[in-house]
């Protein structure tokens, strides 16, 4: 086909949004490639901590669970695009964060003292897979295929795109994730026929039949059940070992998560032992609770959620007018297809041992990079026809549900339905539309209403209005309603009613920018309280050893200046914090001087000039140094600031080493003070010299001078790289940059954007 | 039917696929007249090739399945490929299940459908109930005597099949063509009552495996 013009070299990556795990992936030459971190885990646990302030996401806020129970969020999958009235109420109390309903009784959770959407804290998932990505593939990543449960409704859909969106990742296609596993278990060739894919993760449960032949993976049918997943196994253990508090006495949040990973741990070790016994510490009066369950236990535990699965399997067979014979393989996707007695009962009913030869943890992300491919324009020859997993329908008269388009239709689809008004004169015809199996309105999902009025005023069932159904490749369904004899029509593209307007989405972003904002301001606070600490901690060390020869007057400056740093560190506002401590740091600098003289003195004692330049740089700097704790951290005597903690920055006056330096090492050191007063000037001196990514605050100010009215907080991290590398006078090495030097410059950036207005 | 090849509207060369030139790529203006038989380049009737069939699926789903007609910058391309190949869908899922095929034939004669005439022949209300004691039978005896069933009623159904093919490939074209028709009809709500029993069958047999 000659005219298929595609833009080449899009690049897309494919990325597997899971209820416990999260993964990006890519397709290279060889094939598609989960991005892994440094260390070579490719997992990003979905779980998402707010705690002081900050954001933290994957394996880190997982250690924060338990010390902020209120505030760490997991499983925010199982609420994705969910009303409170799809919640049961063993659902919620088993959730150590709470879930409250916002003004449409959709579920939101509330984190501190913020309520937030699933969709925003999903946003920040994938905002932590797409910089992972950037920084190890060091180029920007704006598009993705995102996975879905087969079983996921429209709303469920829609609220992660939404999420995509919130991340700055504009969705290309949601894809069904059985369908993905099939594309990474079918990508070679011989394995042609039907295949069935049994996908239990941790909060929902897919089987979908596929027939793969000649690069063609047609999905026959699909089933499943988003609430049902490895969490119900771990809650089932939760429960019994919850059980033995004392009766009426209630879990508390911090119990509640350390429960959940505590099952979660025994649940694995399950897998391998025949017995466990496992335990957690109420903190609350250090009792211990303690279970211990063997592997048959655990299984009766559990067959009820396993039964259901089975379940969906039949159903699936027979909505592909299959039976077991005629499938070639079984395939295994999903971390929970790892516990024995899930294997033994798939094998048992669809009578042959699963194939597990691609790891269930990375299959789905493996399937989205497939696609990704496809869509980029790569693979032409691979082509997949998927269905829609719920029928769609229209509301008739006396509330039941009338179905258009029946579920595991393949897409893109149509059909259409002709109806009619059931009162005499009725002008006006109100179209709702559902998704779902169930026959009556009321149990399945709402997606939309709109009206076709004009009708010509005839008897009951005289009018005649074709319903038309259209569903293209992404399973977003329009409408088109026309009368047979006025030809008057209505259309719309049916967003589902939770769903977001574009109106509200836009608001969403707007808000992500202003948490965004609050977060970085919070983070700000904490990394200023931390220096002043440090200030205040070694200014106190070095007077505790005497006034080091200033007089009195200056002490008692320094003094009433950290007494009120003192005061304004509890609760002053930032500028308020920052305003007092520079006058504190003022405060210091004869200080400063006199115990960098000292240092230096130490130093250079007995040794000659050449001796003291060839000196290793740990030794000491005077000249890098330009505040007093700088010059603590130089003197020997500093033991306050051992335990890591961050230090004031330090800017580079001038080269490490050169031919400034003078030989007169006390002359130097008494320099010092006047090099910090004379800061500014400093910074146009700077402009002479490579800058490199060090050199935060510089770059800081040129980017605002540079990109006048730019919001530095709205600046990607790539294109913040790009921006700085594109600086005149800016050295460095672009591949040299990594978060924390960018997450600088910016704060940078923003402390001169905000100065400046 | 013309016998016509259609041909393409920008470049004139012959169309192997109605609804996009494989030749110069362009997409054919929609038809709202072409049939489903039209749309997969099929001939009108109730016997079909179902290789040829399933051919015809994949080959033109490859010219216009909107993965792989671009995503950038055609947005018109893109509709039209959507539309094409919804088309070519739902043309499928009528013309592979033989049951929606001798409907749509009905439909495309003017007449009414079996769907909306439930109609059956003479004397086959008796052999319902008949089959429906076999079957109630056949689920509480063994595997063996489920397999029997089974293969029976699915003989029965191809039989109504070739039945039906004999008929569409054999409408009088005069005044006996109606009566015709409404004989077709009644075989097809027929062959709904044994693919309703099949169906109970298999689930339960599901039901029964997984005990």
């Amino acid at each position: 086909m000659s005219g298929a013009a595609t833009a080449a070299g899009e690049f897309i990556v494919g990325i597997d949004l899971g209820t416990t795990n999260s993964l990006i992936a890519r397709f290279t030459p060889a094939g598609p490639e989960v991005i892994r971190d440094e260390s070579g885990d490719p997992l990003v646990p979905s779980v998402v901590t707010l705690a002081n302030g900050r954001v933290v996401v994957g394996r880190e806020a997982r250690s924060l669970a338990v010390d902020h129970p209120r505030s760490t969020v997991y499983s925010i999958k199982r609420l994705m695009g969910r009303g409170m009235a799809d919640l049961s109420d063993a659902e919620r109390r088993s959730l150590p964060y709470e879930v409250v309903a916002d003004e449409r009784q959709l579920a939101k959770v509330k984190v501190g003292d913020r309520v937030m959407g699933p969709e925003e804290l999903s946003a920040l998932i994938l905002r932590e897979l797409k910089t992972r990505a950037e920084r190890v593939l060091a180029r920007p990543v704006s598009k993705a295929v995102i996975t879905v449960p087969a079983y996921f409704d429209d709303a469920q859909r829609q609220a992660t795109r939404v999420a995509g969106k919130l991340a700055g990742l504009e969705v290309v296609r949601i894809v069904n994730e059985p369908t993905a596993a099939a594309l990474a278990y079918g990508l070679d060739r011989t394995k042609s026929g039907c295949v069935a894919v049994y996908d239990l993760g941790g909060g929902t449960f897919d089987v979908s039949v596929l027939e793969i032949r000649d690069g063609i993976f047609r999905v026959r049918s699909t089933a499943g059940d988003t609430q049902l997943g490895g969490d119900d196994f771990d809650r089932k253990l939760m429960q019994r070992l919850l059980a033995r508090l004392p009766a009426g006495e209630a879990a508390d949040p911090s119990l509640l998560q350390a429960a959940k990973l505590a099952a979660e741990q025994a649940k694995i070790e399950l897998s391998e032992r025949d017995a466990v016994t496992w335990a957690v510490v109420d903190e609350r009066d250090d009792r211990r609770l303690e279970d211990t369950i063997t592997r048959v236990e655990f299984e009766a535990l559990i067959a009820p959620e396993v039964e259901r699965t089975l379940q969906c399997c039949r159903r699936a067979l027979a909505d592909a007018d299959l039976s077991n014979a005629d499938l070639r393989a079984v395939v295994l996707v999903g971390g929970s297809t790892r516990v024995p007695v899930v294997r033994r009962r798939v094998a048992e009913f669809f009578g042959r041992k699963p194939y597990t030869g691609l790891d269930p943890d990375l299959v789905v992300a493996l399937g989205a990079a497939v696609q990704a491919d496809v869509l980029s324009g790569g693979a032409r020859d691979l082509l997949l026809l998927d269905v829609i997993p719920l029928s769609l329908g229209l509301e008739t008269f006396g509330g039941a549900a009338a179905k258009i388009v029946m579920r595991n239709t393949p897409i893109p689809a149509q059909a259409s339905d002709t109806f009619t008004t059931h009162v005499a004169n009725q002008t006006a015809i109100d179209l709702h539309v559902v998704q779902g199996e169930r026959e009556l309105v009321k149990d399945c999902r709402s997606l939309g209403r709109f009206k076709l009025r004009g009708l010509p005023p005839l008897a009951a069932g005289m009018v005649r209005v074709d319903v038309r159904f259209l569903i293209d490749e992404n399973g977003v369904l329009t409408v088109h309603a026309k009368e047979r004899f006025t030809s008057i029509e209505a259309s719309i593209e049916v967003v589902p009613s939770y769903g977001l307007t574009d109106d509200e989405v836009a608001r969403m972003v707007d808000e992500s920018f202003r948490y965004a904002r609050q977060d970085f301001e919070a983070h700000q606070r904490i990394d200023l309280e931390n220096e002043c600490r440090t200030m205040l901690d070694s200014t106190a060390k070095v007077l505790a050893d005497g006034a080091h020869g200033l007089d009195a007057a200056a002490v008692a400056e320094i003094d009433a200046a950290a007494a009120q740093v003192r005061a304004a560190l509890p609760a002053a506002p930032v500028k308020e914090l920052k305003a007092a401590y520079d006058r504190f740091v003022a405060a210091t600098v004869p200080l400063a001087g006199v115990v960098m003289s000292e240092v230096a003195q130490r130093v250079v004692a007995g040794r000659t000039v050449e001796e003291v330049l060839a000196a290793p740089a740990a030794t000491a700097r005077p000249q890098e140094a330009t505040t007093f704790a700088a010059a603590a951290t130089a003197s020997a005597s500093a033991p306050a600031l051992e335990g890591g903690r961050k230090v004031v920055t330090i800017r580079r006056g001038a080269p490490a080493s050169g031919p400034d330096v003078k030989s007169d090492a006390k002359k130097e050191c008494g320099d010092l003070g006047e090099g910090f007063r004379a800061a500014p000037a400093a910074r146009k001196e700077a402009t002479a010299m490579k800058l490199d990514w060090n050199d935060a605050e510089e770059i800081g100010l040129r980017l605002c001078e540079k990109l006048r009215g730019v919001e530095p907080l709205t600046v990607r991290f790539t294109d913040l790289h790009r921006h700085v590398c594109a600086l005149e006078g800016f050295g460095g090495d672009p591949k040299l940059s990594n978060e924390k030097v960018l997450e600088a410059i910016q704060m940078a950036w923003l402390e001169e954007y905000n100065d400046a207005r | 039917m013309g016998a016509v090849a259609p041909v393409c509207r920008q470049c004139s060369r012959p169309l192997q696929n109605p609804q996009r030139c494989r030749e110069c790529g362009s997409f054919q203006p929609p038809d709202p007249h072409r049939d489903h038989f039209a749309t997969l380049a099929l001939p009108r009737g109730f016997d079909v090739d179902e290789a040829l069939l399933e051919r015809r699926l994949v080959d033109f789903g490859r010219d216009l399945h909107p993965d792989h007609v671009g995503r950038v910058g055609e947005g018109c391309q893109r509709a039209f490929a959507v539309l094409a190949a919804a088309q070519v869908n739902e043309a499928y899922g009528v013309l592979r299940d033989p049951y929606r095929r001798g409907e749509y034939l009905l439909r495309l004669e003017g007449g009414r459908t079996a769907t909306e005439d439930k109609s059956v022949p003479a004397g086959f209300l008796d052999e319902m109930l008949e089959e429906r004691e076999e079957l109630e039978q056949a689920l509480s005896g063994g595997d063996a005597e489920l397999a029997r069933t089974r293969g029976r009623f699915e003989r029965k159904i191809a039989d109504l099949a070739a039945e039906l093919a004999r008929g569409f490939a054999a409408l009088p074209s005069d005044g006996e063509r109606a009566a015709a028709l409404d004989r077709l009809r009644r075989t097809l709500n027929v062959m709904a009552y044994f693919r309703g029993l099949l169906r109970d069958l298999r689930e339960a047999a599901h039901q029964k495996e997984s005990a």
